[in-house]
Parts: C-alpha cells; sequence; structure tokens
C-alpha cells in the first residue's frame, strides 16, 4: 500500500470559541520530512432532506454574513456536546421547521476535509407532523419554503444552493427520497 | 425580508501559511451585538479532467484530519500570487501530471459558509497533455480514472466522501459530452 498515514508529533489548541477550535499539529510523513497543520476543529454537522406528504422538500433562505447574501439550505446545523448525531437532528429540523419526522441516516460527507476537521452526517425525514419542541435560536432569520426535487435541482443548476454543505447532502440524499407524493392526490381530479 | 447584519469590527486574532483567523463583531437588524469568529482563505479550485476516452482523473490520498483515505477530483488551495485560472492549471499537473489545452470555469460554491469565506472555483478541462509536473512532495497520490457511472457508484458507497469532490463533480456533470 503506497498511501501512507502521517504521524502526529504534538497537538495544540491556539483558539477556542463558542462554535470550534483552532488547532496546530506538527506531523511527520512516512519519508521522514516534518510538518505543520493549521485546522478547524468542531463537533461535527448534521443535515435533514425533509420531503413532505406532497413530496416537497423543506427548505429556508437565510442571511449568510460572510459571503454577506442570502442562500437557500436545507435544515441542519452543528451538534451540540452531549447530542448524538440523531439527537442533533431531531433538534435542528424542529427548530428550523417546525416538525419531527421519521429520521433515517443515509450518508456522510467532509464539507472541507483539508481545513476543517468535521464530519457532516445527512439524514432523510418523512412522514412529518407538526411539533411543538420549537426553541428558534435568535441569531437566525428564516424564510421557509417547501420545493419539488425538480425545483431543488433547478436552484442548483441556477446558483441559488451555492453552499458546499448543502450541495453534498443533497447529491447523498436524494436517492433515498420518493419520486412522487408519498400520499396521492387522486382525488383533486373530481374536485 | 432578510435583513443584512452590520459589521462593527473586524481583527485578525491568527495568521499562517494557508489562512487567517478573524474575530468580527456585528449588529443583527434588531440591534443585537454579536461575535463571528471564522477562517479566511485566497479560496480554491477544482479541476473535473476528462481524457479521450471521457474518463474522468480522480486520486486516492490519505487525508490527515480524518486518518483515512480519501477518492478525490484535484483541488487545492490558490496561492496569492496566483488567478484563479493559474492555480487551476498548476493543481492539475500537480496532481495528475496532464495540462489541459481546454480549461473552462463551470461554477463555484462556498466550501463551508458559516465557518469559512472560502469560494470554490468548478474548472472543466479537456484536451489533456502531459506536463512536467512538480509534486506537491507533502502529497502522495494513487492515479485512477473513473467513467461518470463509477463515480456516481462511489458516491452511492460512500466510498467518495470529500464535499468538494460530490459538487464538482454535480456540477460538472451537465458540461460532459454525453
Amino acid at each position: 500500500m503506497s498511501l501512507q498515514k502521517w504521524i502526529k508529533l504534538s497537538s495544540e489548541v491556539f483558539h477556542e470559541n463558542k462554535w470550534w477550535k483552532g488547532v496546530h499539529d506538527r506531523f511527520q510523513m512516512s519519508n521522514g520530512k516534518e510538518g505543520d497543520y493549521f485546522y478547524i476543529k468542531t463537533p461535527g454537522g448534521v443535515l435533514i432532506v425533509a420531503q413532505d406528504s406532497d413530496g416537497k422538500i423543506l427548505m429556508h433562505r437565510e442571511y449568510r454574513y460572510l459571503f454577506d447574501k442570502v442562500g437557500l439550505s436545507f435544515p441542519g446545523g452543528g451538534i451540540k456536546l452531549g447530542q448524538s448525531p440523531i439527537e442533533a437532528a431531531t433538534a435542528e429540523l424542529a427548530e428550523e421547521t417546525g416538525m419531527s419526522g421519521n429520521l433515517k441516516e443515509v450518508g456522510f460527507f467532509a464539507a472541507n476535509g483539508g481545513l476543517i476537521d468535521e464530519t457532516d452526517r445527512v439524514f432523510v425525514a418523512l412522514y412529518l407532523k407538526e411539533t411543538s419542541l420549537i426553541e428558534k435560536d435568535e441569531t437566525e432569520e428564516f424564510e421557509a419554503l417547501r420545493l419539488t426535487i425538480d425545483e431543488v435541482e433547478t436552484a442548483i443548476a441556477n446558483g441559488e444552493i451555492w453552499n458546499a454543505f448543502d450541495l453534498a447532502g443533497w447529491v447523498i440524499a436524494k436517492p433515498h427520497l420518493k419520486k412522487n407524493s408519498i400520499t396521492p392526490r387522486l382525488h383533486h381530479s373530481t374536485t | 425580508m432578510l435583513q443584512k447584519w452590520q459589521k462593527l469590527s473586524s481583527e485578525v486574532f491568527h495568521e499562517n501559511k494557508w489562512w487567517q483567523g478573524i474575530h468580527d463583531r456585528f449588529r443583527l437588524p434588531n440591534g443585537k451585538e454579536g461575535d463571528y469568529f471564522y477562517m479566511d482563505t485566497p479560496g480554491a479550485v477544482m479541476i473535473i479532467a476528462v481524457d479521450d476516452n471521457g474518463k474522468i482523473l480522480l486520486h486516492r490520498q490519505y487525508r490527515y484530519l480524518f486518518d483515512k483515505v480519501s477518492l478525490e477530483l484535484p483541488c487545492g488551495g490558490i496561492k496569492p500570487s496566483q488567478t484563479v485560472e493559474e492555480a487551476a492549471l498548476a493543481e492539475l499537473a500537480e496532481e495528475t501530471g496532464y495540462s489541459a489545452k481546454k480549461l473552462e470555469k463551470i461554477g463555484q460554491f462556498a466550501t463551508a459558509n458559516a465557518l469559512m469565506n472560502e469560494v470554490g472555483h468548478v474548472f472543466l478541462a479537456q484536451d489533456l497533455e502531459l506536463s512536467d509536473a512538480k509534486k506537491d512532495e507533502t502529497e502522495d497520490f494513487e492515479s485512477v480514472r473513473l467513467t461518470p457511472e463509477e463515480i456516481d457508484e462511489a458516491i452511492k458507497t460512500g466510498e467518495i466522501w470529500c464535499g468538494f469532490t460530490i459538487i464538482g463533480w454535480t456540477l460538472a456533470k451537465p458540461y460532459l459530452k454525453k
């Protein structure tokens, strides 16, 4: 096997805030060379693609400070200390949509695996119900909307969904969604 | 309507060869103030290089932060002295040993919009020819060429877990010749 692991020589937290740590490692490669690695460490993230009984996907528009513009996103966020990934996903879905549902973990990705030590887990939520368990984060202001699968694809193609977390999460979740409405609305043709 | 936040102050609290750590104070529309800590980089490039048989150039690489091997498209950070296109050609040469006569920017994305201001620029590279590549010695690669179907499958099975690669591939697919 030619791809050899690097050895960690030392690890130091040079910065810490409420959301992440800045870490500086010294490492050694298999050829003996040493180097520095500076990275962000987080407790990990969750992203939830929630599909309602009409087959539509729950999304929201949110102001993104670092880019000074609005982005179209799926529910999701960081895992808080003491939370399991499924607990974090359940809480984020409730906080951001007011819904609970049947959650299933369908995959994972590293949004920026070169600089951020964070694994993001992807959940699909079906059979949604309104929940009273809502504690809205007051720094988060949302415009909620529901899109069909095709409309999500269009939003990716036209650049309206522009963040790695949402783009990668969608690609992983999509094969696990229902193609048609979960509850067929056949009666509509007769009303 | 979604209102903008106001930046009150901005301070560099950390600096290394690759990025800066920045701390902003901001004010929300409702008057509340807060702290934002983030990483500032010159941006990143990702290259989808297609050979004459329609196969895509990827590689397996050890990822230190995850202590495991990752199957990825060529990508890397932009150096302050480089234009975006120069960075794309340099990464392609360093990681595949090829240069491209045809290089087209096909999209961009934010690589982590809550933690970093980094933009990832996605390029499609065609008409490849061997270059005198200068390999980055911290990077040890196993080169592979995959068909589009094989890449889709590797994303489904989780062998590809690099977010850049998943996104770059998704943005590139509509541009590939059938």
